[in-house]
């Protein structure tokens, strides 16, 4: 039916047709303009063809797609509005264009909103950071999930079990696939010993503490990676040492580690390097520079009672065969644990009476959730990881609540638009669609915003939290683009429903007003926003306070100008007399003392017993001490005295001094002369002594913890020098001591602190939560003002005509301001009575983990709420301030 | 009279156009301006100007009936329009005015 041509008919001409490459062909045909696209791609199809025959295909293609691709210019390509599609594209670009337009018309309700916005989602991005972070810790081994901890569970739980154990529960329990036992290496008392490394090469000295003592199965149960050497065989020699990357380049710089040797000073022992392990990871619950092998512990005192079952001194840890049931294995401990320990059945039923367990402890929960004895380092709360995401939940909420209160509150104002479009045919869901995309466009560019601050502010909120944040665009823009959507949506659903159900008729009639129906709800709203602003500001009070009180504490010594140094070498026990006597002549010097532990430190515990009642046995705290130390911390003797110079052991017999609640244990009458049994090696005999005196209680340990027996012991192991200073000429009574001290001992470092300073630390985690609970705080109340400032604008200028009618009937323009405020202060009051209840309760909850508590006292609400009040005044005061002032003949002239 | 304006390229195609009258379309033109020229045109060129003449209304065009070697797609014929022919004259009588104030110089 078509006319052929001649041509055609050619034979070989027919046979070669093929079609050109149709990529291009198809792209052609999508881009080109309908009304072209038939006579250009015949064109094409035509030069295609006798290219082919006069060049080869190949040429042919090569030319043809060079001429599609030239093709692709405007005039060619089709409009991207189609010219007959059917579709709502120019329906959705109105929908831009009038919002775009409204930000613009209303830029303080666009600041208002974008700016709320913005800080929102910061705080959420910080709060997913933080939270992130703190989720993280101890994900880096191999299936850490089959990772548990061995800790005991009691009135007062720890975390140390015995040495033998486990290797025990690998020979006993199938399922358990393998365990090391690992711990610290301890100087007197229970503190870390510090050790003076050098290369003796070239003289790299430093201080290391960072050093455990580990079995050989290790890297077996953690899966730490090992970069050189044979980590395995290096822990089965007593010579050997391991090191991380890190500590191998302190000392070695570039080269080979692998079999060169460190002195360990005070002993000058010689280690050789024989692996290097890969750094701990930041999240993790214990890190460690340097590793030793037990069998090196052990080769010192082969038979000392620390390394079997009596002690509990070592930190367990398991790896279970996957899919077992850990809680299985833990009720089966204590019945097993009877197969190595001699205990009475009388003793074991006490132990189960006392409530005495072990517990299986999961590794990946150590960081947030273990507070017991005996932590290897200061864990996290998982409690401050619920309170930051929280307040920054809630900040976001603020945020979106003044989207929602503002846009709805402007519906008079967007109601012809919404009666036009009724009118012209959208649907109520077309509508929805519009505002909630609205909402989006304002989140959207809120989110850019806040990827800005971001960028800004890190570094602020690394040096508070110290982590080191950085923002990883890949990662975190998709999930902040998800927030923005969602919280688009969140903010613009209310208003889409209210604003899409807009009757037409009413509108276009005029008779559209106000929309009162959403009244209150806007109010209960702004009611809720105030209530979580008052919740973190009297909270954030609360907080301060409780960290003001257990600062200024009478901790039942003196901790001001008193200067802490560590005494790392042990040998200078023996010298003590020397020291304190060079050190008392230094100019500002009151008094100079030596303990082995120090308040807010960790201390050692053993029981103790009256010797005419044996079995009331009270667990203790201890610390050796001299006799100059309740001197030099001004401890109050009750009843006895303290040790004098001829209270040394060994001289005659042993003495003790012991606190009043160790007293008040032991006994209901006094127990000063008596004599006590120190069980301070659990198998052995008790070591005997007399009690010479009582001290005050003195909170040697956090207020988190209530008072505990102590017991004071005369004897030489010291880790502190303590030293009582009259500031007046800090430095140079400094370099002084500085002086002195060197002349002791050159090989460690020196080192100093301030005993408040160190006090300080251990409320750090609370110190950190009251600045981000304020920092929320602050952002809350000024997310929340803009949104009343907006809601301020909109509700006082349709109040205008009001207040200028009784201006013209004579009410004083104080009367005004009164009437103004009233219905938003009311509000704010509601707000901080509902707030009140709340924030008591909440933090009520938070003082109980303390036990020394500040109590929460009415004032801290009233000034709250005050404050909360005269904020929100302030707030309103422009707005009141022009409404009031308003010249009536001027605002009722507009009709 | 609105100023229309004709750029070089586009006085080609339509004088081609012109020539070539009623039988003109894509490949011819471009045949016919590759053989006058001596050089390579390509075909995208002679679309982009064809359509911008046929909006400014120098040129019109109808649909040939469909051939089998064009893979069943009909051809545009291109027909210059009354304006398209004024359009030319213009140009070549202002060309020719001043090439005609040429002084007789010689550049022997």
């Amino acid at each position: 039916m078509l006319p052929v041509t001649g041509l055609l008919e050619t034979g070989n001409y027919k046979m070669m047709k093929s079609n050109p490459p149709k990529l291009p062909l198809r792209f052609f045909r999508w881009f080109c303009h309908p009304k072209l696209r038939d006579s250009i791609e015949g064109d094409l199809m035509e030069l295609y063809e006798e290219r082919k025959f006069k060049n080869g295909e190949v040429k042919a293609d090569v030319h043809f797609i060079k001429d599609v691709l030239l093709l692709f210019r405007p005039g060619i390509i089709k409009p991207t509005e189609g010219t007959q599609t059917l579709n709502t594209y120019g329906m959705y670009r109105s929908y831009l264009k009038i919002g775009w337009r409204n930000l613009l018309k209303s830029k303080i309700h666009a600041f208002i909103n974008i700016s709320g916005l913005t800080l929102g989602i910061v705080s959420v991005f910080f709060m997913a950071m933080f939270v992130k972070h703190e989720l993280g810790y101890d994900r880096h081994y191999p299936q850490p999930e089959n990772l548990y901890r061995i800790t005991v569970e009691s009135e007062n739980p720890q975390t140390r079990t015995p040495h033998p154990m486990a290797q025990a529960l690998v020979d006993d329990f199938p399922e358990v696939e393998s365990a090391v036992s690992l711990s610290p290496i301890w100087a007197a008392g229970l503190t870390r010993a510090i050790y003076s490394m050098s290369n003796p090469e070239n003289d790299i000295r430093f201080d290391e503490k960072n050093l455990l003592a580990v079995d050989t199965t290790f890297f077996d149960v953690f899966g730490f990676p090992v970069v050189r050497g044979d980590a395995r065989k290096a822990l089965r020699n007593v010579n050997a040492i391991l090191i991380s990357e890190s500590t191998a380049k302190k000392y070695f710089g570039e080269a080979d580690p692998i079999g060169k040797q460190l002195i360990v000073y005070p002993d000058s022992a010689l280690l050789e390097v024989m692996a290097v392990f890969k750094d701990v990871p930041q999240q993790s619950h214990f890190h460690f520079d340097m590793l030793v092998s037990y069998v090196r512990e052990k080769s010192f005192d082969p038979d000392d009672e620390y390394y079997t079952w009596a002690d509990f001194g070592h930190f367990n840890y398991i790896r279970l065969k996957p899919g077992t049931d850990a809680k299985a294995l833990e009720a089966k401990l204590m019945p097993w644990i009877r197969k190595y320990v001699n205990w009475s059945d009388e003793y074991y039923r006490s132990v189960i009476a006392g409530k005495i367990d072990f517990r299986v402890q999961p590794v990946t929960d150590i960081h947030l959730k273990s507070h017991l004895r005996w932590e290897l380092e200061a864990n996290g709360n998982v409690e401050y990881v619920y309170i930051m995401a929280v307040a920054a939940l809630l900040t976001l909420l603020i945020a979106c609540i003044n989207f929602m209160n503002l846009m709805t509150a402007k519906s008079v104002e967007r109601a012809k638009e919404i009666g036009i479009r009724k009118t012209m045919g959208a649907l109520r869901k077309q509508l929805s669609v519009q505002f909630i995309g609205e909402s989006i466009l304002v989140t959207g560019i809120a989110l850019v915003f806040a990827v800005l601050v971001l960028e800004a502010s890190l570094p602020f909120y690394n040096s508070l939290t110290g982590q080191s944040l950085s923002l990883n665009y890949r990662e975190t823009v998709p999930v902040l683009m998800l927030v923005a959507i969602v919280v688009g949506i969140g903010s613009g659903i209310y208003p889409a429903v209210i604003l899409s159900a807009i009757q037409p008729q009413s509108i276009l009639k005029g008779k559209f007003q106000t929309s009162a129906r959403g009244n209150g709800l806007r109010n209960g709203l702004i009611v809720f926003q105030f209530a979580i602003s008052m919740v973190l500001i009297s909270g954030a009070v609360i907080i301060y306070n409780q960290l003001n009180f257990i600062q200024n504490k009478n901790l039942g010594f003196d901790k001001e100008e008193v200067l802490v140094i560590p005494m790392k070498n042990e040998h200078m026990d023996r010298r003590m007399e020397a020291i304190k006597n060079e050190l008392s002549r230094v100019e500002g010097v009151i008094s100079v003392s030596a303990s082995s532990n120090m308040p807010g430190g960790q201390f050692n515990q053993n029981s103790i017993a009256l010797v005419e009642t044996p079995e009331n046995d009270i667990s203790t705290s201890e610390a050796f001490v001299d006799y100059d130390f309740q001197k030099t911390m001004n401890l109050e003797v009750t009843e006895g005295r303290y040790f004098t110079i001829n209270d040394k052991p060994g001289s005659t017999e042993m003495k003790f001094v012991i606190n009043e609640t160790a007293a008040r244990q032991l006994s209901n009458s006094s127990v000063v002369g008596k004599e006590i049994n120190w069980y301070a090696y659990e198998d052995d005999q008790p070591i005997v002594g007399r009690v010479v005196g009582v001290v005050k209680d003195f909170h040697f340990q956090s207020l988190h913890e209530p008072l505990r027996p102590l017991l004071m012991i005369p004897y030489p192991a010291y880790n502190h020098l303590i030293v009582k200073l009259n500031t007046k000429n800090f430095e140079g009574s400094l370099a002084q001591i500085k002086t002195v001290y060197q002349e002791f001992e050159n090989s460690f470092q020196f080192e100093f602190a301030f005993l408040d300073d160190q006090l300080d630390k251990q409320y750090e985690s609370e110190a950190r939560t009251g600045i981000i609970f304020s920092a929320f705080a602050l952002i809350a109340i000024i997310i929340a003002c803009f949104g009343l400032f907006g809601m301020a604008m909109l509700t006082f200028s349709q109040r205008m005509k009001e207040v200028s009618i009784r201006k013209v009937l004579g009410a004083s323009v104080s009367g005004l301001v009164i009437l103004l405020l009233r219905d938003f202060t009311r509000l704010i009051a509601l707000a901080i009575l509902l707030a009140t209840p709340l924030t008591w309760w909440i933090m009520d909850h938070w003082l109980n983990s303390f036990i020394y508590q500040v109590g929460i006292h009415p004032v801290v609400f009233i000034v709250s709420g005050l404050a909360l009040i005269a904020i929100a005044w302030l707030t309103l005061g422009y707005f009141t301030l022009k409404t009031t002032r308003v010249n009536p003949a001027e605002a009722l002239k507009r009709e | 009279m609105t100023q229309q304006s004709l750029g070089e390229f586009e006085e080609l195609v339509l004088l081609m156009v012109a020539a070539q009258h009623d039988e003109a379309y894509g490949v011819t033109i471009l045949e016919g301006l590759e053989e006058k020229l001596d050089k390579k045109v390509n075909i995208s060129a002679v679309h982009v100007a064809l359509k911008r003449m046929e909006d400014k209304g120098f040129v019109k065009s109808r649909f040939g009936g469909i051939t089998e070697d064009r893979g069943g797609r009909r051809k545009k014929f291109y027909v210059i329009t009354a304006l398209g022919k004024k359009m030319l004259d213009a140009q070549y009588d202002l060309r020719n005015s001043i090439y005609k104030q040429i002084p007789k110089i010689s550049f022997g």
